[in-house]
């Protein structure tokens, strides 16, 4: 017999975050696989390269600021660079706030989806 | 690769950056450009810069909200531009949505706005092609053309230039740099050597021709007068059709002989396809001209064209009055043939199109109406919709909305409207030039030919921004006043004084509209006395050709004899001939003065066979026609040639010199009827024929044949015959005489097909119009006829009553429109033939036309308002 499914939520202050939308995500994940540092550009590279989704530079900076209101990233303004027309950088790095929203997220949409992978297996 | 090689597409940067948040421009801009050289170096530059431009268009379109730290102030009143634009492209997005879901108003609104704009491109296309276009020599404001001119009944008419004239002019006039000419009669040689041999059009030039029009060769070099050497044959340029034809544009041909009419010539350079349309008449090629000693005293024959440039500084004006001092001395000198030759100058730019000048002038006007008529249309269009937009502009000025931002929304719409409009506009007026195409006078055809170029489309879009000034600006204002009264005060008062203005605008639509309809009808009417004059001569079943003539007399002869004898064998050939110009061709003047006196009377030259008379049906009212013996010089003069040679004597027996006073005899033995050699709309002009000897003036080159089958059933089997006869003669210019005579109505044709177009345009808006309004009226006032039926009005009565409305703008409008068109009739009589343009049955006829039309289209939807049930209206009225 199988064991009943487990519930894995863990009811803690400090995850209680507001639910991160559907862009706020993708912008936290590609941080999080770019590690520190990372900007505008190469944060919508990730996501082009990794979902196919083309998005506007101007809106990726708009989710920045979100998270950064939220408390999720910090943001500071780099050197500037020649190849960017001598322009400086906004780099962006990940808070700890922002790290354990994502893994609320994550742990949120697991417990739903627990059971389904096969039926919604990419076609 | 190069920094600047890599660096984005400036204009779209510019537009991202206007659009972004001061706090944000530099860095997203800095990652755009990243990406950019990134996808430019992975992918291709090309890639990268339609990336970059999405991305721009998408900062264009996108909203750029902030999130404001704690520190931060909202900031003001005053609008950002970045705040102006999000509500701009707000405005589209819902304008777009708004007519997705009413799009019966959409379709009204995008095909009145479509025929408003077709029209208007069309008749501009045409303007583009005939007098606006640039043309294509450097300083062309400074080209004119030099003729002689004579005093006639108080009119200045021109001529062709005689060689003496243009040789002593050449040298006693001091306002032009640069005095040139060229043949203007025709003249074709034949080309052989290479492929069929083929005839082509020639055109000799003296050596000044080609430097005064500054013209660039499309290869080699042009003609000056240092190629031109009297003795040698002279070098020729050639045409870029001919180039590309018979020698398939090779270069190699430049400096090479080729052989023109047996004699070969050094082929200089090539002509573009430009220079050889404006410069005159179609030319393939331009070969040097000598003037002889003989020809430079011959002040008899006027066969050649002058173009000269302007001094700088030097006014036409100015150049006007040193020709006519010339032309003075020109007559001291040479009394006899100059005695009443006088000289004018007219400027290339401002003489283009001719006679279609002024018509394009007149259909401007009437496409303007047109346009006016749709704007009505549309803003009917707007106001209705207005109304039934009440109560959501209503809620929106009571949310706060303030008039002006109300006015842009309605603004922004009428312009998204406006750029549809435009674009279908342009795709009907681009089928509309198609179809008139067909119609053109030759010389437009091949300018219409071409498709949607960029005069015109900026000329829709103008024409698109005017509509939306014209028919939005009225409603808009209206709308935003009064949104905050409409939820307060009944929809039915601002109902009236829609109702009103609508009733204002059908009544000035039917004005312009009953215009157009006039003057369609003038035109109309017109042609058909055009197409009824009786040419003199028979040009029914009767074709025509050229061939390439030996320039001696005995093998010419027998040439066209062997012709004559091979088509009267073909079955249903009646008659042969052989002429020197056709009717309703080409032609040009040659001067005669009767012997013993001294006045030269100005006559169309015609050299025949003696056949000609028959084949052209020609009436002979006195003496005797000619036989194919005659042992002198004879010739047979029209019967205005006599009148004018010798007012009220018999002209048989007498004789006239050719020319000059002393030039040679011709003795008169018969008279024929005047018949028209030019145009179906002036008097005949004398002509004077020569039978076709050994010592005639002029040679004929061209064979008539009169057919009792129509003419084209036969092309193919004269184009045998003459082969058969000598296998090397191009026959060139087959066609039917009648057909000749048709296109030279084919301006008028032109004129009348685009007038008749705009006014059932018209008609159709206005009937669409009144329609409109009067379903409009009915619905409004549907209580009131409720409340009449019920009080025991008949049904016939109360549409009488709806129809008042009807009578009143009709009647109004006819008055305005009739009144409008008399004061212009000015305008029309010019392009009018032996027809008044206040002719009172045509206006007549109009009126009653137009009136039954608009008060059909008022009376259909009239008629509900006799099948409204009483109950419910006055229910509905609460």
């Amino acid at each position: 017999m199988r064991s009943p499914p487990r519930l894995n939520i863990v009811y803690d202050v400090k995850d209680m975050t507001q639910p991160l939308g559907d862009f706020e995500q993708l912008v936290l994940l590609a941080l999080f696989r770019l590690g520190d540092d990372a900007y505008g550009a190469t944060i919508r590279r990730e996501i082009e390269q990794r979902t196919g989704r083309d998005l506007a530079m101007s809106a990726v900076y708009v989710t920045i600021d979100r998270l950064e209101a939220k408390g999720l990233v910090r943001t500071r303004v780099g050197d500037p660079i020649p190849e960017r027309g001598g322009r400086r950088r906004k780099l962006v790095t990940m808070q700890p706030a922002g790290r354990r929203a994502l893994s609320a997220a994550y742990r949120r949409f697991k417990a739903m989806i627990d059971g389904l992978e096969h039926r919604l297996d990419s076609r | 690769m190069t920094a600047d090689h890599l660096s984005p597409p400036r204009w779209a940067e510019r537009i991202a950056s206007w659009r972004l948040p001061d706090d944000r421009r530099e860095f997203v801009l800095g990652d755009l450009d990243e990406e950019f050289r990134h996808r430019a170096i992975q992918q291709s530059r090309a890639d990268a810069t339609r990336w970059y431009w999405r991305q721009a268009w998408r900062t264009l379109f996108g909203r750029h909200p902030r999130i404001l730290t704690p520190f931060e102030q909202p900031p003001g009143r005053e609008p950002e531009r970045a705040h102006v634009m999000n509500n701009i492209a707000a405005d589209v997005r819902y304008a777009l949505r708004g007519l997705r879901h009413h799009p019966t108003f959409a379709l009204a609104a995008v095909l009145t706005l479509a025929l408003g704009v077709g029209a208007n491109a069309a008749v501009f296309r045409v303007a583009w092609q005939v007098i606006l276009k640039p043309l294509p020599y450097p300083d062309a404001s400074r080209l004119v053309r030099v003729w002689e001119a004579y005093q006639r009944n108080g009119a200045l008419l021109t001529n062709t230039v005689a060689p003496g004239n243009f040789v002593d002019w050449q040298t006693d006039t001091h306002s032009f740099d640069g005095f040139g000419a060229y043949t203007a009669l025709r003249s074709t040689l034949d080309l052989t050597g290479s492929g069929d041999p083929v005839q082509l059009e020639a055109r000799y030039v003296t050596g000044d021709y080609f430097p005064i029009f500054g013209a660039a060769p499309l290869a080699g070099r042009i003609l000056t007068s240092a190629d031109i050497n009297e003795g040698d044959p002279a070098p020729v340029v050639l045409s870029e059709r001919v180039w590309r034809q018979q020698f398939g544009a090779e270069r190699n041909v430049i400096g090479q002989s080729i052989k023109l009419g047996g004699v070969p010539h050094t082929v200089l350079g090539v002509m573009p396809e430009a220079f050889g349309v404006s410069a005159g008449a179609t030319t393939d090629v331009w070969i040097g001209l000598t003037l002889g000693p003989k020809e430079r005293l011959n002040h008899g024959g006027h066969y050649l064209g002058v173009v000269a440039r302007l001094k700088p500084g030097v006014t036409i004006d100015r150049a006007i009055a040193d020709v006519q001092t010339a032309a003075l001395h020109t007559r001291a000198a040479f009394p006899d043939s100059n005695k009443e030759t006088l000289a004018t100058v007219t400027s290339i730019e401002e003489e283009r199109g001719g006679t279609l000048r002024q018509a394009i002038g007149l259909l401007s006007g009437a496409a303007a109406f047109v346009l006016l008529i749709a704007c009505a249309n549309l803003a009917s269009l707007q106001l209705a919709r207005g109304l039934s937009r009440a109560r959501e502009f209503g809620i929106r000025t009571a949310l706060g909305a303030s008039r002006g931002r109300l006015m842009v929304q309605l603004f922004v719409e009428s312009l998204v409207v406006a750029a549809i409009g435009a674009a279908a506009g342009l795709a009907l007026s681009s089928w509309i030039v198609t179809v008139l195409s067909h119609v053109a006078p030759a010389t437009l055809r091949a300018g219409l030919a071409a498709s949607v170029d960029w005069p015109t489309m900026a000329a829709a879009g103008a024409l698109a921004l005017l509509s939306v000034v014209l028919f939005a600006s009225a409603p808009a204002w209206q709308t935003a006043t009064r949104a905050g009264r409409w939820i307060n005060q009944r929809v039915a008062s601002v109902d009236r004084h829609a109702a009103f203005v609508r009733t204002i605008l059908v009544t000035g639509q039917l004005a312009l509209a009953v215009m157009l309809l006039v003057g369609a009808t003038l035109l109309v009417t017109s042609l058909s006395r055009v197409l009824r004059v009786d040419p003199g001569f028979d040009p029914d079943g009767v074709l025509t050709f050229d061939v390439t003539v030996p320039n001696r007399f005995e093998p010419r002869d027998q040439l066209f004899a062997a012709i004559f004898r091979e088509t009267q064998a073909l079955p249903g050939v009646t008659a042969v001939c052989a002429i020197n110009a056709v009717p309703f061709d080409e032609t040009f003047n040659m001067t005669y003065v009767s012997e013993g006196d001294t006045k030269p009377v100005g006559a169309f030259p015609r050299t025949v066979t003696p056949g000609c008379f028959e084949v052209l049906r020609l009436r002979l009212l006195a003496g005797r026609l000619f036989t194919s013996h005659e042992s002198t010089r004879v010739g047979v003069v029209t019967q205005s040639f006599a009148r004018r040679a010798w007012p009220n004597l018999d002209p048989v027996g007498r004789r006239v010199h050719l020319g000059i006073p002393n030039g040679a005899i011709i003795e008169i033995i018969g008279v024929v009827a005047d018949s028209l050699q030019r145009s179906l709309e002036t008097t005949a002009y004398p002509q004077f024929y020569e039978v076709a000897s050994a010592q005639s003036a002029f040679i004929p080159t061209t064979v008539m044949v009169r057919t009792s089958v129509p003419p084209a059933s036969l092309f193919s089997a004269v184009r045998a015959a003459v082969r058969r006869v000598d296998p090397d003669q191009p026959v060139a210019r087959l066609r039917a005489l009648d057909d000749l005579v048709g296109a030279s109505t084919s301006e008028r044709r032109f004129n009348l097909s685009l007038l008749v177009g705009f006014a059932s345009i018209a008609l159709v808006l206005s009937a669409v119009g009144i329609y409109g309004l009067f379903a409009h009226v009915v619905a409004q006032r549907r209580s009131e006829i409720g409340i009449r039926m019920a009080l025991g009005a008949v049904p016939g009565t109360v549409v009488r009553l709806m129809l008042r409305r009807a009578w009143l703008a009709v009647g109004v409008g006819l008055i305005v429109g009739l009144a409008g068109t008399y004061g212009l009739s000015g305008v029309l009589q010019h392009l009018l033939f032996s027809l008044s343009p206040t002719d009172p049955w045509i206006y007549t006829g109009a009126s009653v036309a137009l009136g039954s039309i608009a008060l059909l289209a008022a009376w259909i939807p009239s008629r509900r308002a006799a099948s409204v049930d009483p109950v419910s209206a006055l229910r509905d009225a609460q």
